[in-house]
């Protein structure tokens, strides 16, 4: 095959190879600054998704309605296994809900006994999942409500049943919530029984990791993961999932939510917890330092 | 001839769109396990080697930037490799413009996982936080096996006519 080097010119000319080198410099230094500074480069990241995602919901709802009719098909099939688990599951059912009806009546009788006052219930908004991340390579979900709704980072979302993630950035009318199973995503979390505490970290896998388990040995696969509330950034004694062991005997998460299937999220709005940091503070003690400080000058002059 | 040329620029950015699109729609029905395959820039590449004036640097891009905004990706490196494997593949076009399927094969292949382990590394050297080496390996592998498919799609913009689908299966004598 003989070389042609008219036609590596014609292609690619000394016009486009300038283009080329410059657009790869920009983005070479979008990328730096995305690196070094990063909150601000999310912002950005979001208004761009702000203005483009609501828009294209005229392509998205029917694309997701296809999506929806394959996955449908798909557990068709499942269909006949599931009837017979699920007879099964009833049957189990219907103990625990025995069960729960005597609690119930129980925990009545106690609150009644001790005139317990409640905690202010968390209430919650519930949005609609537009968008996931579209790669697996990081585990987000773009949902309906924004600021307009009131929603603020940092604040819990689950599907209702378990904790899915955490909302990790605000629009005017999207937030986006990072998922548990972002490599990103670190939680305390609080194993009960047992009681112990471990921090529970994604892996871009179905079954999040759980890392400095404080007593290793006392807990078992099928013990509940709850949230903690240590480090305030999520309220405490919301459910997670359960301990399961993988294949090398790691300790891993299976969650209670069901990602597979997240069509609504609801956040959780968080009331900032009050903690008393010190023991006898002077308040205000800056605005007496302050006038000391104005006195000396006064002195001085 | 130039118009021709429009309507296939205007073609790929549609379908790319339309990509994207179905990717970032909920409950996507590739398991979760598996990470996406890289499905445009396979589509990129396919139509690169057969049709390299068809496809601007600006435009890929301009897609690609897309994609990492919406994907949640690191802003900007991909979208750098994707360029400079782009361009290179231009250079090359010469050499595998003749050639049969399967040698393109191999080319996309090895410019396909250079440009995945590149980006794995430069995360890995600014202290990104990062799925393990695993995870791009099967990425790698399965953006190789979605080639073929982003191939047949890459018809629907540089056309049947006999040259074109002509050329990837039969050597030509030279």
């Amino acid at each position: 095959m003989a070389r042609n080097n008219n036609e590596d010119i014609n292609y690619a000319g000394r016009f486009g190879r300038a283009l080329a080198t410059i657009s790869i410099v920009f983005c070479l230094i979008l990328f730096l600054l995305w690196r070094l500074d990063n909150p601000r480069a999310e912002t950005i990241r979001l208004a761009v998704i702000d203005k483009f995602v609501p828009n294209f919901n005229f392509l998205l709802t029917p694309l997701t309605t296809l999506q929806n009719i394959a996955l449908d098909f798909r557990s068709y099939t499942d269909l006949f296994e599931l009837n017979k688990e699920l007879s099964k599951e009833i049957q189990q059912l219907k103990y625990w809900k025995e069960q729960a009806i005597q609690w119930e009546a129980k925990y009545a009788k106690l609150l009644d006994l001790n005139r317990v006052k409640l905690d202010l219930k968390l209430t919650y908004t519930t949005g609609i999942v537009l968008a996931d991340s579209g790669s697996g390579f990081r585990q987000n979900v773009l949902i309906n409500i924004g600021v307009k709704d009131g929603i603020k980072n940092g604040w819990a979302a689950t599907d209702g049943l378990g904790l899915v993630g955490r909302v990790t950035g605000v629009g005017e009318s999207t937030a986006l919530v990072m998922l548990l199973t972002d490599t990103s995503s670190k939680l305390a979390v609080s194993i009960q029984p047992s009681g112990g505490k471990a921090i529970m970290q994604g892996d871009n896998t179905m079954f999040p990791t759980l890392e400095l388990i404080n007593n290793v040995d006392q807990i078992a696969a099928g013990d509940r993961v709850i949230t903690s509330g240590d480090g305030q950034v999520f309220p405490k004694g919301l459910l997670i999932g359960r301990v399961v062991k993988d294949s090398t005997g790691r300790k891993r998460v299976s969650l209670a939510a069901d990602y597979k299937r997240l069509a609504f999220l609801r956040v959780l709005r968080m009331v900032p917890i009050e903690t008393v940091q010190e023991s006898d503070v002077l308040i205000g003690t800056e605005i007496i330092k302050k006038d000391l400080s104005e006195d000396k000058d006064t002195l001085n002059d | 001839m130039t118009n021709a040329l429009w309507g296939q620029r205007l073609l790929y950015f549609l379908i790319s769109l339309l990509f994207i699109l179905w990717l970032i729609v909920p409950q996507n029905p590739l398991p979760q396990a598996l990470p996406t395959p890289e499905f445009l820039l396979c589509f990129t590449l396919a139509i690169i080697l057969r049709r390299p004036e068809a496809l601007p640097v600006i435009l890929i891009a301009i897609i690609f930037l897309f994609c990492d905004v919406l994907f949640n990706r690191p802003i900007g490196l991909w979208t750098a490799i994707v360029i400079i494997i782009s361009e290179f593949a231009k250079t090359q076009y010469w050499r595998y413009k003749d050639s049969n399927f399967v040698t393109t094969w191999f080319f996309i292949s090895f410019l396909s996982s250079v440009g995945i382990f590149l980006y794995m590394i430069v995360l890995d050297l600014l202290l990104v936080p990062q799925s393990n080496f695993w995870q791009y390996l099967i990425w790698a592998l399965i953006t190789i096996l979605i080639y073929p498919f982003m191939f047949c799609l890459s018809f629907l913009i540089v056309g049947f006519d006999k040259q074109n689908y002509e050329r990837p299966f039969v050597r030509k004598k030279i």
